[in-house]
């Protein structure tokens, strides 16, 4: 029988490294070569298939990256099962606030979320500030998941969604149901499912 | 209207209908249309876990609001899984005709082509009605039935064994839940009116709780904006006028009394009404007594004017009447109640009368001293019906000439008394329905809509201690008073007496859950509701000094009653939202109605001395905002002594549309259809509002002024979008105290543009707040749109910090000019503290520097900007801006202005409520000066300096009664009361007698 897993995933980063580029790339395969600045926070939900039995849903919140905001962020990363911090590969200021909110989301987020750094616009390559090895080893570092990505070319996206949810630990009961009567978007059905897959995921940690 | 579309119009947009079909109950009589069914099957998908769900529901056709049979009515709902099946049989011998466009009726006439069906519930769903056989002609809607239903069997994951309940599945099944929900259907659509508590709840306290990040139930939340939206909508589009409704309330409990006096002041709304209150406050004195005796009514009705008229009048009368009957165009003075509603309690105090109908003797007693206090008015009215439980009658009078407008007359009756059935106490209610008349030949209308009013008398609990009795008698009378449910018939005969004929209709098939069976009306089911009762809600205040109060004939009527209904245990239950939440009562202005001993042991004016006096009867009333209800009167009426309370009335005007339930109906199916899409759940990520700018700076915020600042909003998508605002945290605001925003819902068709209105209004409490708090404002408003986005509002603003709304304790702790001041708790240490707050002081000290100006001061109106001038300068610290010795003598005037408002805007008062009592013992200067030394050190100090201040001008004035009239304005305000504080309030007068030792 056939399986649905459902996690809440937050993206964050500087404002204009391509945030929600790059959630309408994977969403709907589509990219904006004008696109305004996120005022709030968008939800969008996609399902990747991991094999014929097993998909998963992610219920996207791509927040605003603009200071002002910076605030909100929290709302939004609680009970988050797992986040793409974002920066854009031209810009080195942008990996430095990616660490920031790398630091953030260790100090407050849930303990068990998944964290992807994410270097995008590959297709600007020829302007690179960020050189890989750099990112890759402070990725290395935290125990982040790492790549880089085109929202514009589509290079990576799909890829390091899959690779998220792979990473994801299923080991909660199928997502049937789960939310009770008609939970709208689901939100709490994912805060529900998070804990029980907190609990069961930690067993290694308790092991240390 | 199809079957399809009918049925379209009672499921909610998510949910998709598989299969219509029309077909007929099998009972013994094949031609009855009762027996008409539709089933329908109905898909539920739900995206979320990629599984989908069936129904088959059953449905009855109904007597719409429109008064034809076009209505669907849910009557029973199958789940389709486990055991669940649908087994086809040839009926009769004819050959099968596969023609799938009939309609029923021709599947009545042609029994010999026609397929059986028989439906096999699933586990738990079983009961005792009989077989469900239905028979149809619609072959091949039948043959789609049953593959679909085969279809969503196998699709099913439900253990085949499992008992599905309904009512509590929190997983399969449980998006029909809604179905089972009274008012799930639109509001619009429903003959039945909404819940009044529900319906007068801001929209946004409906909606599922939700924050930034968190949506609630997205799609019940729209639901419910759109129904609202296309509620009011729908109503606005098809109004084609308006009818105001006059009724005249009283409610008298009698003492079981038989009537001996005059009725008129309490039963005649106008002429005499009016006359009876200038009675009342020129002399104490009593009106002659009448005496009447049932026997003497009879020939006081039956007065000519009855033969002149012997046939109800039309509600239309034409030209042609008004001319031939002058003398009774008089007589039905438009300016008379339509309706006129007494509620009595206590009318038999037998013991009998508990146990046994009395008969209705006390009854017919009691209408013919109303029709009597009517006098020659009475010929226009007529009793409409009556509702007596025990003690407790309610009943309704009609002016003839409308009398035909009303109808659906239902009654009923709950006991609260011994063993909490007993009629003792309790309560008994009345509904019923005004169709206005309309004529206008132009655009004439079919099928009038109305509006219904429901009237309660009851008669609660007795003594002081028990206000929690009370206010579970009144959530128990609110609970078991409902009236039998009944399809919209007309009847325009009155109705007498008691139950009304149950129109209730015979369900063949007992109910699996409660769907669509004719419900009982709550009485909050509708749309206007009035409570006439003894409550026996009593005052909170020492009996002591509550007599001396009310007694206090140096305080006037108005502000003394308004002080002690302050302590009325009523409106404290109210406000702890104990009982009677929601609804309105009129500010009390008549002297408490309860007891009145006819005896000797009565205070001066006529209380008992037993029993602590109270305002026990009362009139409370709610109504739906479509139906506009405006109180007109409230009072007491003294002269009528026969009872140990006195009777109260009411004058209301009820505002009712006039509109054409078709037209309402196609309108509202017209809207619901241009909503279909709101709740399609594929909208994921869609960018459906554009707001035109999301930073909204309102600058400087200063104390008394207000801004504006609006936004627009616009859709931009091709569906509808519904939003509201949410708060950052479950539990926090929506939006700061110092700002509001409107709407904060609402819904806005393809391209439709709203605009949202920020306000900044700063009055002393949010000063107060302000005050302490860092300068700069700032906040985020979040605004949600259903299943989309968070929309983020940055407001900011920076408060100027003002010396009004202040402690004394702070103002004497700050470093300088308030203004001046970087944060809020950059204060000198409490051991540094001024004496007195440095800008009364500079009020005082410029008063007196220029005291040849002395007249109108704290008397006379000031010019609003000079204020405004002399608070800046308080604030800021710079020097008053106006020339040495001014002429302008409204300068002076403007600076007493200051200093009242001043003192107003104080978050204390200078002489604490808790100190007001003893002031009334102070009986000279040297007393009223020890007082003093109760006070804070500030305090005192602010007080030796102002009122040495008006002992100055006061003493220098050559007029005589100048002290008397300053201590007149400036009491209240120096020795101001507190409405938070427990402690009794005094008299102004007696405020004024304090300050008249220091000024005089």
């Amino acid at each position: 029988m056939s399986k649905q897993y459902q996690f809440k995933l937050v993206l964050l980063g500087e404002s204009a490294v391509g945030k929600s580029s790059l959630v309408l790339r994977f969403v709907k395969d589509q990219f904006d070569d004008y696109r305004e600045s996120t005022i709030g926070a968008a939800f969008l939900t996609q399902t990747v298939t991991l094999d014929d039995q097993t998909t998963v849903k992610f219920e996207i919140w791509d927040t605003a990256g603009q200071e002002r905001y910076k605030s909100l962020a929290p709302m939004y990363y609680r009970n988050a099962n797992c986040a793409v911090v974002v920066y854009d590969i031209t810009q080195s200021a942008s990996l430095e606030k990616a660490r920031t909110w790398i630091r953030e989301l260790q100090r407050q987020a849930d303990p068990s979320i998944v964290i992807a750094l994410c270097g995008n616009k590959l297709d600007l390559a020829a302007r690179r500030q960020v050189s890989q090895e750099e990112a890759k080893k402070y990725a290395d570092e935290e125990g982040l998941m790492w790549t880089e990505t085109s929202a514009k070319t589509g290079e990576g996206v799909t890829e390091i969604f899959t690779a998220i949810a792979q990473k994801l630990p299923l080991t909660a009961p199928s997502a049937t149901r789960a939310g009770g009567a008609r939970a709208g978007p689901g939100a709490r059905a994912g805060v529900d499912l998070n804990k029980q897959a907190a609990s069961a995921g930690q067993p290694e940690a308790c092991n240390c | 209207m199809s079957t399809l579309s009918l049925f379209q119009d009672i499921i909610r947009s998510p949910d998709e209908v598989k299969v219509v079909l029309d077909a007929a109950l099998v009972t013994e009589n094949l031609e009855d249309t009762q027996n008409r069914r539709v089933l329908a099957v109905v898909s539920h998908k739900d995206d979320w876990d990629l599984t989908e769900e069936g129904c088959l529901f059953i449905c009855k056709y109904k007597v719409g609001a429109s008064g034809g049979v076009d209505e669907l009515d849910m009557q029973r709902v199958f789940p389709i899984y486990g055991q669940f099946s649908v087994v086809m049989r040839q009926m009769g011998r004819g050959p099968v005709n596969l023609r799938s466009d009939m309609v029923p009726k021709s599947v009545l006439q042609q029994p010999g082509a026609v397929i059986a069906l028989s439906i096999t519930p699933a586990e738990g769903f079983q009961d005792d009605s009989p077989l469900l056989t239905f028979f149809t002609h619609d072959v091949k809607g039948l043959g789609t039935l049953v593959s679909e239903c085969r279809r969503l069997k196998e699709a099913s994951d439900v253990d085949a064994n499992a008992a599905i309940d309904l009512a509590s599945s929190k997983t399969h099944f449980s998006w029909l839940k809604p179905y089972f929900e009274k008012n799930a259907t639109i509001a619009a659509l429903t003959s039945v009116p909404q819940d009044l508590r529900l319906i007068n709840q801001p929209l946004l306290d409906r909606l599922s709780p939700s924050c930034a990040g968190l949506p609630g139930d997205d799609h019940a939340d729209a639901q419910i904006i759109k129904d609202d939206w296309i509620r009011r909508k729908a109503r606005t589009m098809c109004r084609v006028g308006k009818r105001k409704l006059k009724l005249r309330l009283g409610t008298f409990n009698v003492n079981g009394k038989m009537p001996s006096q005059d009725l008129s002041a309490w039963v005649q709304g106008n002429v005499n009404g009016l006359r009876s209150t200038k009675l009342e406050k020129e002399t104490p004195e009593l009106p002659p007594m009448m005496n009447i005796s049932p026997l003497s009514l009879g020939e006081v009705i039956s007065n000519p004017f009855n033969r002149i008229f012997p046939k109800k009048s039309s509600p239309h009368q034409t030209e042609w009447d008004v001319n031939q009957y002058a003398i009774r165009v008089d007589l039905d003075n438009p300016e008379d109640p339509d309706l006129l509603v007494l509620g009595f309690q206590e009318l038999d105090l037998s013991t009998e009368a508990l146990l046994y109908s009395t008969g209705t003797a006390r009854e017919d007693a009691w209408c013919l001293a109303v029709l009597a206090a009517l006098g020659e008015k009475a010929v226009n009215y007529e009793k409409l019906v009556s509702k007596q439980l025990v003690g407790m009658l309610l009943v309704i009078f009609v002016k003839k000439s409308l009398q035909s407008c009303f109808s659906n007359i239902r009654t009923c009756y709950a006991g609260a008394g011994i063993l909490g059935v007993m009629g003792n106490k309790g309560g008994t209610a009345v509904r019923l329905t005004f169709t206005p008349p309309y004529d206008d030949s132009k655009s004439p209308i079919t099928s009038p809509g109305s509006t219904s009013l429901t009237f309660v008398n009851a008669h609660l609990a007795a003594f002081d201690e028990m206000v929690d009795k009370r206010n579970s008698d009144f959530l128990d009378l609110s609970k078991r008073l409902s009236f039998d449910g009944f399809e919209p018939l007309r009847s325009s005969s009155p109705v007498s007496d008691t139950d009304a004929g149950d129109d209730r209709t015979v369900v063949e098939i007992p109910q699996t859950p409660a769907i669509g069976a004719p419900l009982p009306l709550s009485i909050y089911e509708t749309d206007s509701l009035f409570w006439m009762l003894d409550l026996n809600y009593r005052v909170d205040v020492p009996d002591t000094s509550l007599r001396k109060m009310l007694r206090d004939e140096e305080w006037p009527n108005d502000t003394k009653i308004e002080a002690l209904t302050r302590f009325d245990q009523l409106r404290k239950s109210i406000r702890d939202k104990k009982a009677f939440h929601g609804f309105k009562e009129m500010p009390i202005k008549h002297l408490p109605t309860y007891r009145f001993s006819p005896g000797l042991a009565m205070d001066a004016m006529g209380y008992d001395l037993k029993r602590k006096p109270a305002w026990t009867d009362r009139v409370l009333y709610m109504h739906d905002p479509l139906c506009r209800v405006e109180q007109l009167s409230y009072t007491s009426h003294p002269q009528i002594t026969m009872s140990d309370h006195r009777p109260v009335s009411a004058d209301f005007e009820v505002d009712m549309d006039i509109y054409d339930t078709a037209a309402l109906n196609a309108n509202a199916r017209k809207l619901l259809n241009d909503m279909h899409e709101l709740e399609l759940e594929n909208t994921s990520g869609r960018e459906g509002l554009k707001i035109q700018d999301t930073y909204v700076d309102f600058e400087k915020i200063s104390y008394g002024t207000s801004a504006e600042r609006k936004l627009s909003v616009r859709n931009t998508s091709k569906s509808p979008c519904a939003f509201r605002f949410v708060p950052v945290q479950i539990d926090s605001p929506i939006h700061p105290e110092w700002l509001s925003v409107h709407p904060l819902t609402g819904i806005l068709l393809p391209d439709e543009v709203i605009t949202i209105t920020l306000s900044v209004q700063i009055d002393k409490d949010i000063a107060a707040i302000l005050n302490t708090r860092p300068k700069d404002l700032s906040a985020t408003l979040i605004l949600h749109t259903m299943m989309a986005k968070d929309h983020f509002i940055s407001v900011s603003g920076e408060y100027q910090y003002t010396c009004f709304a202040n402690k004394l304790a702070r103002l004497t702790r700050l470093r300088g000019a308030i203004r001046a001041m970087q944060s809020p708790d950059d204060l000198l240490p409490e051991t540094n503290a001024i004496n007195a707050p440095r800008e009364i002081m500079r009020l005082v000290n410029w008063m007196m520097a220029h005291n040849e100006h002395v007249d109108g001061m704290f008397l006379s109106p000031a010019n609003d900007s000079q204020v405004h001038i002399i608070r800046e300068c308080l604030d800021t610290g710079e020097a008053f801006p106006f020339k040495e010795q001014t002429p302008d003598p409204q300068i002076p005037i403007a600076f007493a202005a200051t200093l009242i408002a001043f003192l107003n805007s104080l978050t204390e008062s200078i002489i604490p409520a808790t100190l007001h009592q003893r002031c009334l013992d102070m009986t000279n200067r040297d007393e009223a000066f020890e007082l003093l030394d109760e006070l804070s050190p500030a305090a005192v100090n602010v007080w030796i300096s102002i009122t040495a201040f008006l002992h100055f001008i006061c003493q220098r004035s050559k007029e005589k009664d100048l002290a008397e009239r300053i201590a007149t304005v400036l009491a209240p305000v120096l020795l101001r009361d507190d409405s938070n504080s427990f402690v009794p309030p005094i008299s102004p007068l007696r405020k004024k007698k304090f300050l008249l030792y220091f000024i005089s």
